[in-house]
């Protein structure tokens, strides 16, 4: 067989954390009983007229600032028509040949190291309703709660070679707008969809093979899913002499497979042409750069300000920095106790990503183990006592179950004693040259103060009399 | 400009339009008559003329982001059929 490449672009749909809708008044919000969040406008009802949201402009430029995008003084909404229940105008509000953000680039990390890839575009768009389709009978459902809820839509270039890049773009575009606080980043609830063109070509081959579009990919699994199967499907196609159709996929994360979804010609002629609705818009002066000057730190900025101002390695760099609100709260504890390392250490291993404690609670606990009131190991007990108590202390529950280190070194000297005149023919192991019994005496050591013996104190300890 | 029987077909079903033949040949009359219009305009010179999406010179009018309560629930299924408070439509075939 050939050796082939992937070549992958995506559409992405942001949904704008916007508090109205982009052409209405209508209040914006996920999960609301169905259809009671609908105006005149959003179902289109005679004479109704579209104005515009100034927010939802202000988000378009802000995601078009972080991308390095140019940003178009003027642009201007169309019509993209198609008829389908969830759409009661016929129409989609859009924009198409003259969008408010033109070329850009966004960049992430891969195994590789980082890439970037061009952004084509970004455009202002209105989301269409939601069907509901039931099994049997002869009707489908609509809610309108989501029609005229705004998006923008980022069109990526032909840059992506893999399923893997395309994962990683994705998820580096999902940081970039939680941190740019323009979208919830909430995958599960559709803020994100993403479709997925797809083309092969043989290594080496200058010209782009034919491209399907996969459609609808509402997680990072699934687009990564949708790019492996399609990639795979047309190279078998090329390898048994069939020529690609150009067409549009839909996923289905059951089977793990997609088909196609429209296959008539038509389908794909939308009419586009200027809403007359809607004058062209025209920012205003100095708007893009009191933009710009509030742009908060980006995804890759705080990335590398981790590694070389804090000194972490770039995994946990990557790491803390991939959700906005673990990199808040990472920052939040580091105001509070400076030990970057042992924070991120807390945070990425101890607990697994998932902030059970506040921020105070975690810089006063690594706080304990720095001055070394506590041990690491106590530590995880401690812990263990805020996940039940949450309004508590480290120190106060310390102090209330006799957690401090014990570091009397007559005490532990006479802890050594003892635990060397119980396991004799340990120590005599460990005096024949057997390097290994002594981790197991000082486990011992550990075992009779509940893990409260100053591990160094004990160890300096132990080995003075082993030594002797 | 002249239209064939298969663009008005297209258009019928692009429109969602059920023509019968004496029905596609009046509508194709009227474009036909439309797009001469058209073509009296583009004898105009627009060489020195900037594209525009809209004849008059002004500028969009925005809107703050303030919810405001819409028609509500009772003002859109007034005028539709629906059951459980959602919008009940033909089934969607895929």
């Amino acid at each position: 067989m050939k050796e082939y490449e992937v070549v992958v672009g995506l559409e992405c749909h942001v949904q704008l954390l916007t508090q109205s809708k982009l052409f209405s008044p209508a209040v914006n919000r996920y999960g609301d009983e169905p259809n009671t969040n609908v105006d005149a406008v959003d179902i289109a009802l005679p004479g109704v007229l579209p104005v515009l949201n100034q927010k939802a402009v202000d988000f378009a430029i802000r995601l078009g600032l972080a991308l390095g995008c140019e940003i178009h003084s003027t642009s201007v909404f169309a019509r993209k028509h198609y008829f389908y229940p969830d759409l009661p105008k016929g129409y989609q509000i859009s924009q198409y040949d003259q969008p408010i953000c033109g070329h850009g680039k966004l960049s992430f990390q891969t195994s590789e190291g980082l890439k970037t890839i061009g952004i084509e575009r970004i455009h202002i768009e209105e989301d269409a309703g939601k069907n509901i389709h039931v099994e049997g009978g002869n009707s489908s459902f609509v809610d309108y709660n989501r029609a005229g809820t705004p998006l923008l839509e980022v069109v990526t270039m032909p840059d992506l070679r893999s399923a893997e890049e395309a994962m990683e773009a994705y998820r580096a575009l999902r940081a970039l707008v939680t941190y740019l606080e323009i979208c919830d980043g909430n995958l599960q609830e559709g803020s994100m969809r993403a479709d997925a063109n797809v083309s092969v070509r043989q290594i080496g081959a200058e010209k782009l093979g034919t491209r399907t579009e996969t459609k609808n990919l509402n997680s990072i699994k699934f687009l990564g899913q949708a790019i492996e199967f399609e990639s795979r499907r047309q190279v078998l196609e090329l390898e048994a002499g069939r020529a690609i159709n150009q067409e549009t996929r839909l996923w289905d994360s059951n089977r793990k497979e997609s088909r196609p979804l429209r296959s008539k010609e038509e389908a794909h002629d939308y009419r586009y042409f200027p809403d007359p609705d809607l004058l062209p818009l025209t920012l205003k002066d100095g708007q893009v750069e009191k933009i710009k000057q509030n742009l908060p730190e980006l995804p890759l900025q705080k990335l590398k300000r981790y590694q070389e101002k804090l000194g972490l390695n770039a995994y946990d760099a990557g790491v803390l920095t991939v959700e906005k609100n673990i990199a808040d709260y990472f920052e939040a504890a580091l105001a509070l106790h400076t030990n970057a390392k042992a924070i991120a250490n807390w945070i990425i291993n101890e607990m697994q990503l998932n902030i059970a404690i506040s921020a105070a609670q975690l810089a006063e606990l690594v706080k304990l183990i720095d001055d070394r009131v506590i041990s690491g190991t106590i530590a995880k007990t401690v812990y263990d006592e805020l996940l039940k108590n949450p309004g508590s202390r480290p120190s106060d529950i310390v102090e209330a179950k006799g957690l401090k280190m014990q570091r009397d070194t007559g005490a532990l000297q006479k802890l050594v004693e003892s635990v060397c005149t119980q396991y004799p023919a340990e120590v005599e192991k460990y005096k024949a040259g057997k390097q290994q019994v002594f981790g197991f005496l000082v486990g011992q050591i550990m075992k009779l103060t509940q893990g409260k013996a100053d591990p160094v104190e004990a160890t300096n300890l132990l080995k003075q009399y082993l030594g002797s | 400009m002249q239209f064939s029987h298969d663009d008005m077909t297209k258009l019928a079903r692009l429109s969602r339009l059920h023509l019968n033949e004496a029905e596609l040949g009046a509508r194709q009359k009227d474009l036909e008559q439309i797009l001469g219009y058209v073509q009296t305009l583009q004898a105009i010179d627009i060489s020195q003329t900037k594209p525009m999406t809209h004849a008059v010179p002004m500028e969009l009018h925005l809107r703050a982001d303030e919810p405001k309560p819409g028609i509500g629930r009772e003002g859109l299924l007034g005028s539709a059929g629906y059951e459980d408070g959602l919008i009940k439509v033909p089934k969607i075939i895929e």
